[in-house]
């Protein structure tokens, strides 16, 4: 039972301290919305012709674009677990956190909880502006429901990846460029931003197993098309895999790295 | 403190002073000549730090391999006579310089908390022959990235222009792009002071730079508010004039001339400002 | 007395070899105040961090109240109560923020927590600024929090890492006035380490000299800079080696001389038995004698450089360090100095 509350306590300092500054919050989903807002809108004339039309599966790039973008704020805002994680052992929390009589796993499970949270507003602001701007999910409010799970268990994935990488790099910048190595390709080589059939065969083949992809097309058929619950189960099941494996990864790096 | 011709001692107002009898040659040679000193110095640390450039060409590769074979293939974007992939080519080279450039900034919040800035504060180097050097250094990383994504257009089987004339032209376009965005950078770092803003501040504006600009799609068809930033974005005409120089058989869309002017202009702008502001940073 | 600290021949060794920390053994009384006085790299950090459990020792024993780290150490980490270094307070959270997720951490129900809070926020005087923001608190009030969160759980010894680096000068003595007040009223047992000189003297009841991993002696202050001698003289002398070898073999043969140690430059230090003022004369007679001239002297009482200079051979010195390490004291400054 204290390991419970001890997670739930580093990611109440987490969320605290996030709902203390709004400037980041509008940090993490400023950049999707330039995304959503200058590219969706520029595409939208493409996304017009039939046979586009049909690949994305909707005459609305935007609608086709939504989930995409959702993926993005979800793994930008994921890297930010690991980047409280230098902070903190900059500052010397680290060190008391470790300290008290706290499991150290409660560390990175506190953060990555915390920051599967912070997705989940993310995901939600996203969302409201997407509807502002004409998206309608074809599956209403209980699939904004499913949608903000699976986001946010895809960033449980993410931010235990991210911690992973913290348990043993020490400065924000490298971290940061660490991150962005990884996070760019996994958005590029998925069916984010353009449909798998209309990629040359090698990129396809590299999207069928980005997990990215997985998380995508599940959203994507609860924004498009409807309830296909095939797809969507068998997507959950990959990222539920997922989420074990990297949790369980971030928990054995972290424990290694804090007892020397 | 030395003394001048006259015999005269120097201290800060007596350079002033004799700075005014200087013929304006003499000036303008050791403005450069300082320039030229700080830009060896940050050349020579680019040297101890080459791996973040190699990180530096994922970017570029990404969009041209896969975004730029996509729609290519799709055939969706309007691009005249040019293929997509062609087209686009230009607009990731400013794009990649533009990455680099902008996060140059975080360079002097460092220099900041080691005291270096102190140092030169006191040294009798005008600030904007600071500012000038750090921005020639940045056109010297901006050079070394274009190195980059020649290397990978050509691979993709992007027509090149590889005439002494264009590549001289690119160099300098390069050059000067990478002085407005990394002296821009520079003025956010003295107004911001801290890492952590910084690096938020820097991902917040690459980004609408990049699109609300003629890199990846013609202003043609931009709608209309769109097109008014694009218009007003430096990075249009580094782009433009990128697109002319670097692609045979492409046309610069506002003149060759005007697209060199503009970003002339807005570096000396830029120069100016940061060079006023260059001291709060100590603070 | 019973013995609250009892470490026994602790040693440390890194990945790559290094000896932090080669074989250090002492005891700590109850209610003393214990410090280890030595420069950064010493093993100090690493000595404190071992006994707190943040570093695994290589081997050696640890005992806290009779009890062994080893076989206990939730227990004994419920007894010990630490603050870093840096001043681990969260500038984004209020002062009881921080203090109530230092409660939670160490599984003090909000009960506890509620009075525990009051009483230790009163005793450190920050009740009155609890609800605002750490970010507002200046350099003294923060390690002042940080010092007193460790005390939350009601441990009975305190383990003080470098209590007051970064501070300015009267904010060091306001530090020192609180760490002997949790002693006396809260009845506390005090670990310290410090490469300060001053704060050595000021606050501990006993020293112990660490260099390079090893202690080199442990006692009172006062006792330390009796063992060295009486006053100390630090001459300049200036003159070709033999002449100067013949006149400090001259000096050394003296009654009233303990010692003559040649120092950096032609500094050399001379110490008296007792009376260091009726030495001056006869060493410049000597050094007459010998042609050697005395640019410059001085006289002194032992201070606890010349007790460290003794004891190691070097003085004590901050180490400039890498580029890291400066970036690192700067901004703690810049933290701590509001």
């Amino acid at each position: 039972m204290t390991f419970l509350s001890d997670v739930w306590y580093v990611s109440w300092r987490e969320l605290v301290i996030y709902l203390r500054t709004p400037v980041r919050i509008l940090m993490t989903v400023i950049q999707p919305l330039i995304w959503l807002g200058l590219m969706g809108n520029m595409m939208q004339g493409f996304a017009r012709s039939p046979m586009v039309g049909e690949m994305l599966g909707t005459t609305s790039y935007l609608t086709f674009m939504t989930p995409g973008i959702i993926l993005m704020t979800v793994l930008f805002g994921g890297a930010f677990s690991g980047m409280s994680v230098v902070w903190d052992r900059r500052m010397g929390y680290l060190e008391k956190l470790l300290a008290a009589p706290i499991s150290r796993a409660a560390i990175p499970f506190g953060k990555a909880l915390a920051a599967s949270v912070q997705a989940g507003i993310q995901v939600l602001i996203i969302v409201l502006i997407a509807t502002a701007l004409g998206v309608r999910l074809a599956t209403g409010p209980l699939g904004l429901v499913a949608i903000l799970l699976i986001a946010m268990c895809f960033s449980l994935i993410v931010s235990s990846l991210s911690l992973s990488l913290a348990a043993r790099i020490k400065s924000h910048e490298t971290l940061m460029a660490v991150v962005n190595f990884l996070t760019m390709p996994l958005m590029f080589t998925s069916n984010a931003l353009f449909p798998i059939e209309a990629m040359p065969g090698w990129l396809a083949t590299i999207a069928r197993y980005n997990p990215v992809t997985y998380a995508v097309t599940a959203i994507r058929h609860l924004t498009v098309s409807g309830w296909d619950w095939l797809a969507i189960a068998s997507s959950l099941g990959v990222l539920a895999g997922l989420t074990i494996i990297f949790l369980a990864l971030s928990r054995f790096l972290f424990q290694r790295a804090t007892s020397e | 403190m030395t003394q001048d011709g006259c015999g005269a001692p120097r201290g800060d107002s007596a350079r002033l002073t004799h700075a005014r009898r200087e013929s304006p040659l003499r000036a303008t040679a050791e403005f450069a000549r300082k320039a030229l000193v700080i830009a060896e110095l940050e050349a020579r640390k680019l040297r101890h730090d080459p791996t973040e450039l190699f990180t530096r060409a994922i970017q570029p590769a990404l969009w041209l391999l896969v975004f730029g074979q996509v729609f290519t293939h799709l055939r969706a974007i309007p691009t005249g006579d040019l293929r997509y992939l062609d087209f686009m080519a230009p607009g990731i080279l400013a794009q990649s310089v533009l990455f680099i450039s902008i996060f140059y900034g975080i360079s002097i919040i460092w220099e900041r908390d080691l005291g270096i800035v102190h140092k030169f504060l006191v040294t009798p180097t005008p600030r904007e022959a600071i500012v000038l050097g750090k921005a020639l250094s940045a056109g010297v990383r901006g050079l070394s990235q274009a190195v980059i994504v020649y290397a990978l257009a050509a691979a993709l089987g992007v027509k090149i222009d590889w005439s002494p004339l264009s590549l001289l032209g690119v160099v300098a376009i390069v050059a000067l792009g990478a002085a407005v965005f990394s002296t821009f950078s520079l003025i956010i770092a003295c107004l911001v002071k801290t890492r952590e803003r910084f690096m938020g501040i820097g991902q917040v504006m690459t980004m609408p730079l990049f699109f609300a600009s003629n890199a990846i799609y013609p202003i043609a068809i931009m709608p209309g508010w769109l097109r008014v930033i694009a218009r007003a974005n430096p990075l249009t005409y580094e782009v433009d004039a990128l697109r002319a120089l670097m692609l045979p058989g492409a046309a610069s869309a506002y003149g060759l001339g005007l697209d060199v002017l503009v970003l002339i202009g807005v570096t000396a702008l830029l120069i100016l400002i940061a060079g006023r502001l260059y001291p709060k940073v100590a603070i | 007395m019973t013995t609250t600290i009892q470490i026994e021949e602790l040693v440390k060794v890194y990945r790559g070899g290094i000896r932090a920390v080669d074989g250090v053994s002492f005891a700590v009384e109850e209610e003393e105040i214990f410090g280890f006085l030595g420069p950064n790299g010493a093993g100090k950090s690493t000595t404190i961090k071992c006994v707190i459990g943040l570093l695994r020792p290589t081997s050696g024993r640890i005992l806290i109240r009779g009890t062994d780290v080893r076989e206990n150490p939730k227990l004994v980490k419920r007894m010990m109560g630490y603050a870093s270094q840096e001043t681990a307070i969260d500038d984004r959270l209020t002062g009881w923020q921080n203090l109530f997720l230092q409660g939670r951490f160490f599984h003090l129900s909000r009960k506890e927590i509620a009075e525990r809070g009051e009483e230790v926020l009163r005793l450190c005087g920050l009740w009155e600024r609890r609800n605002d923001s750490a970010g507002t608190y200046s350099g003294g009030m923060l390690k002042r929090l940080d010092i007193t969160a460790a005390l939350i759980h009601h441990p009975s010894v305190l383990f003080l890492d470098e209590p007051t680096l970064g501070l300015d000068v009267q904010t060091r003595k306001v530090i020192w006035e609180y760490i002997e007040r949790l002693r006396t009223e809260q009845k506390m047992t005090i670990f310290l380490t410090t490469h300060y000189m001053e704060e050595a003297d000021a606050l501990c009841d006993r020293l112990a000299i660490i260099d390079r991993g090893r202690i080199r002696a442990i006692d009172r202050p006062g006792a330390l800079k009796a063992q060295i001698g009486g006053d100390i003289i630090t001459a300049r002398l200036g003159a070709p080696a033999e002449r100067l070898g013949a006149l400090v073999t001259a000096i050394t043969a003296l009654p009233e001389t303990v010692s003559v140690n040649p120092m950096e430059g032609d500094l050399h230090r001379i110490v008296a038995r007792q009376r260091g003022d009726q030495l001056i004369p006869e060493v410049f007679a000597l050094a007459a004698a010998h042609d050697v001239a005395v640019e410059s002297i001085r006289l002194h009482r032992p201070s606890l450089d010349d007790v460290y200079l003794h004891f190691t051979g070097r003085e004590i010195r901050d180490e400039q360090g890498s580029r890291e390490e400066i970036g690192k004291t700067r901004m703690r400054q810049r933290r701590l100095r509001r």
